[in-house]
C-alpha cells in the first residue's frame, strides 16, 4: 500500500503526518466544533454567564449589598424576579455580582497554575537532571487529597478573593507540571527536534518553536476541563469559610449562607446551587467537546 | 513488576519526608507573625511571646523543623492550644467515624455503579442508558457540598425521614446507622457516578471486541456472552477508577462531615482552622495525607499485580 502511488481516489482519504497536517486540514477546528452541539451550548452558556458578571453593574435591578430585613427571603415577585435572601437582598444581583468572584476563581487559578505548570514543566521534561526533583516535589502535592492540599494553604493565608484563586491556582499546578512533561518526553525524542537541533538551535528554541507548539492542544483541552474543577474547589472552599467570605456574594458563599436557612427559605439555598451547577456543567461541556475535537486521543 | 513495586517503597520515605516539611511549613506560611495571629490581634506581647516559646518559634527555622520531625517520629503531635489535649487524643476519637464513613461509601460504590454501567452499555442507545449517562454526568458534576444539602433538604427537613446531624448514640448502633446513610450516600455519589460512566464505557468497548462477536457466534447465550467474556475483561478499567476514587473519597468525606456535622477528621481540621489551632490542624493534614498516600500506594501494587499485562518501569 505505502510503495503504490498516491491515487486520485486515494487522496481523498490520505491522512498527512502531522507536521505538515496543517497544509490541507481535511476539517477545519471551527466547524469541527460547531457539529458538537453539547459543546456549543457549554461554550454559550459559559460566556452568557461571563458577560453577565461583566455587565453586572448594568444588568443588577439592585447594588449586591443593598439590605432591607423588611422584605427577607421573600420568594420571586415582580420587583425581586429572584426573590430575596435573609437580609432581604436582591437574589438576581447577588448572582450577577457573584458571578465575577466565582467565574474569576475558575478561570484565574487554571490561569496561573496553566502559565507555572507548562514553564515548570517543560523545563523538567527537557532538563533530566532538573527532573528527579521537581517530580518529588509534584509526588509531594499530590500526597494530599486535592481538596485538603487547598484548604491546608487556605487556612495559612486565611480566606479572601485573591488568596483563594493563589491557593486553588497551586494545587492545580501539579497536573500542569505531569501532562506538560509527558508531552515534552515524547516530542523530544521526534525527529524534527533532532533536526532542529542538528542545524544549531538552541534549547530556549527548540523549547519555544518546536516543543511548545506541538503540545497546544492536549494542554488546552486540560486546562479547560480544570476551569470546572477549579469552580468547584472554590466554591467547596467558600462553602467551608475558606474561600471568598460573606457578605460578598460568590456563589459557594451564598450557599453557605443560605444552609442555615434551609428551612425557612429553601430558594436561598437552590438558586445559587443551580447557577453554580449550570456554570460548571458548561464548562465541563465546553472541554469535552474541545477534548473530542482537538485531542480524541485523550478519551477516557 | 517486583522493581516497580520496590521503586514505589523506596520512594515513600522521600514523600513522606516532603508531607513532613509542607506540613511544617503550613504554620509559617501564615502571613505576619504566627503567634500574633493565633493569640489574636489585641494580645499583650507578652501572650503573644509564651505562644511563640510553646511552638518553639523563637528558635530558628532549621531546628524549628527538626524538633517537629522528632517528636512527629515519636508519635507526639503536639498539644490543641485550645483544649490542651494531646492531638493524638483528638485524631484517636474522630479518625475511626471518618474510615467508618468512607469505607461504607468504598462499598456502596461498586455495588450500585457497576450494575448501572453494565445496564446502560447493554442497552445503548435506549432510555434507560439516556438516563443513566444523565444521572452519572449530574453526579460528576455536582459538587458535595450540594449534594448533602440538597439530601438534608428533601430526606431531612421535607420527609423527615432521616437524621441530618451528628452520628447518633454511638457509631455501631441502629441509630448510628440511620445518622450514617444520608452522609454516606451523599460522599458516594460523585465516586458512583464516574465508576459507573466507566463501568459503561469499559464494556462498551469490549463488547465491541472480536471475541464477543465469536462467543455469540458459537451460540453462547447473550447472559454469559456480557458476563463471562464482556465484563470479566472489562473489570480492569473499572477497578483502577475505583482505586482512584478511594483516595478520592477522603476529600469529599473532609467536606461530607462539616455539612452533616459527623465529628470524624476533616471536621476537627476545620473547626481547628477556625479556632486557629495550628497543632490540630497540622495533626489533621499528617494523619490524612499519610492514610491517602498508603492507599493510593496500595490500589497501585494491587493493579500491578492483577494486570501481569502492563510492564512498569
Amino acid at each position: 500500500m505505502s510503495s503504490e502511488p498516491i491515487t486520485a481516489t486515494t487522496a481523498g482519504t490520505f491522512r498527512l503526518p502531522h507536521a505538515v497536517a496543517g497544509v490541507r486540514a481535511p476539517d477545519p477546528f471551527a466547524r469541527r466544533f460547531l457539529r458538537h452541539r453539547a459543546g456549543v451550548v457549554g461554550a454559550v452558556v459559559l460566556l452568557l454567564l461571563i458577560l453577565l458578571a461583566l455587565f453586572a453593574p448594568l444588568i443588577a435591578p439592585y447594588s449586591w449589598s443593598e439590605q432591607n430585613i423588611a422584605i427577607r427571603w421573600q420568594g420571586a415577585s415582580r420587583a425581586h424576579l429572584l426573590g430575596t435572601d435573609e437580609l432581604g437582598r436582591d437574589i438576581l444581583s447577588r448572582l450577577l455580582y457573584g458571578g465575577r468572584y466565582s467565574l474569576s476563581i475558575g478561570f484565574g487559578a487554571v490561569l496561573i497554575s496553566f502559565a507555572v505548570g507548562v514553564v515548570i514543566g517543560t523545563i523538567s521534561g527537557f532538563y533530566r537532571q532538573l527532573d528527579g526533583v521537581v517530580q518529588r516535589v509534584v509526588d509531594v502535592m499530590l500526597a494530599f487529597p486535592p481538596i485538603l492540599l487547598a484548604i491546608a494553604i487556605a487556612a495559612a493565608r486565611g480566606p479572601g478573593f485573591f488568596n483563594t484563586i493563589i491557593v486553588i491556582g497551586v494545587t492545580e499546578i501539579p497536573g500542569f507540571i505531569r501532562l506538560t512533561r509527558s508531552s515534552v518526553l515524547s516530542i523530544r525524542e521526534r525527529e524534527f527536534v533532532s533536526a532542529a537541533r542538528a542545524l544549531g538551535a538552541l534549547d530556549g528554541r527548540i523549547m519555544s518553536r518546536h516543543v511548545l507548539p506541538n503540545m497546544v492542544s492536549p494542554i488546552v483541552v486540560f486546562a479547560s476541563l480544570r476551569i470546572a474543577g477549579a469552580l468547584l474547589t472554590g466554591a467547596t472552599l467558600s462553602f467551608l469559610g475558606l474561600g471568598v467570605p460573606p457578605p460578598k456574594p460568590e456563589w459557594g458563599a451564598m450557599i453557605s449562607t443560605a444552609r442555615n436557612n434551609l428551612r425557612v427559605a429553601p430558594h436561598t439555598f437552590f438558586i445559587p446551587t443551580a447557577i453554580l451547577f449550570l456554570a460548571v456543567i458548561a464548562a465541563n461541556l465546553l472541554g469535552d467537546a474541545l477534548r473530542d475535537t482537538l485531542d480524541p486521543t485523550l478519551r477516557d | 513488576m517486583r522493581q516497580y513495586i520496590l521503586r514505589r517503597l523506596l520512594l515513600l520515605p522521600v514523600i513522606a519526608l516532603g508531607v513532613s516539611i509542607l506540613v511544617f511549613l503550613v504554620l509559617h506560611l501564615v502571613p505576619g507573625n504566627p503567634a500574633q495571629v493565633i493569640a489574636g490581634p489585641d494580645a499583650p506581647p507578652a501572650t503573644v511571646a509564651q505562644i511563640e516559646h510553646e511552638l518553639g518559634l523563637d528558635k530558628p527555622l532549621p531546628e524549628q523543623y527538626w524538633n517537629y520531625l522528632n517528636r512527629v517520629l515519636h508519635g507526639d503531635l503536639g498539644r490543641s492550644l485550645r483544649s490542651k489535649r494531646p492531638v493524638t487524643s483528638d485524631i484517636r476519637d474522630a479518625l475511626p467515624n471518618t474510615l467508618v464513613l468512607a469505607a461504607l461509601a468504598a462499598a456502596i460504590t461498586p455495588l450500585i455503579a457497576v450494575p448501572l454501567g453494565m445496564l446502560a452499555a447493554t442497552r445503548q442507545g435506549t432510555p434507560a442508558d439516556t438516563i443513566v449517562t444523565f444521572f452519572s454526568t449530574i453526579g460528576i458534576t455536582m459538587p458535595v457540598f450540594a449534594v448533602g444539602l440538597l439530601l438534608i433538604f428533601f430526606f431531612g427537613i421535607r420527609l423527615g425521614w432521616l437524621p441530618i446531624s451528628g452520628i447518633g448514640d454511638s457509631l455501631w448502633s441502629p441509630d448510628g446507622f440511620k445518622h450514617a446513610i444520608l452522609p454516606g450516600i451523599t460522599l458516594s455519589l460523585g465516586s458512583i457516578a464516574v465508576v459507573t460512566r466507566l463501568s459503561r464505557s469499559a464494556l462498551l468497548e469490549v463488547l465491541s471486541q472480536d471475541y464477543i462477536r465469536t462467543a455469540r457466534a458459537k451460540g453462547l447465550k447473550e447472559g454469559a456472552v456480557i458476563l463471562r467474556h464482556g465484563f470479566k475483561n472489562a473489570l480492569l478499567p473499572v477497578i483502577t477508577v475505583y482505586g482512584l476514587q478511594i483516595g478520592g473519597l477522603l476529600s469529599g468525606a473532609v467536606v461530607t462531615e462539616t455539612v452533616f456535622a459527623w465529628p470524624g477528621i476533616g471536621r476537627l481540621a476545620l473547626s481547628a482552622i477556625q479556632g486557629r489551632d495550628f497543632p490540630v490542624v497540622q495533626g489533621c493534614l499528617l494523619i490524612v495525607a499519610a492514610i491517602f498516600v498508603l492507599v493510593n500506594l496500595l490500589v497501585d501494587i494491587l493493579y500491578a499485580l492483577v494486570d501481569p499485562r502492563i510492564h512498569y518501569t
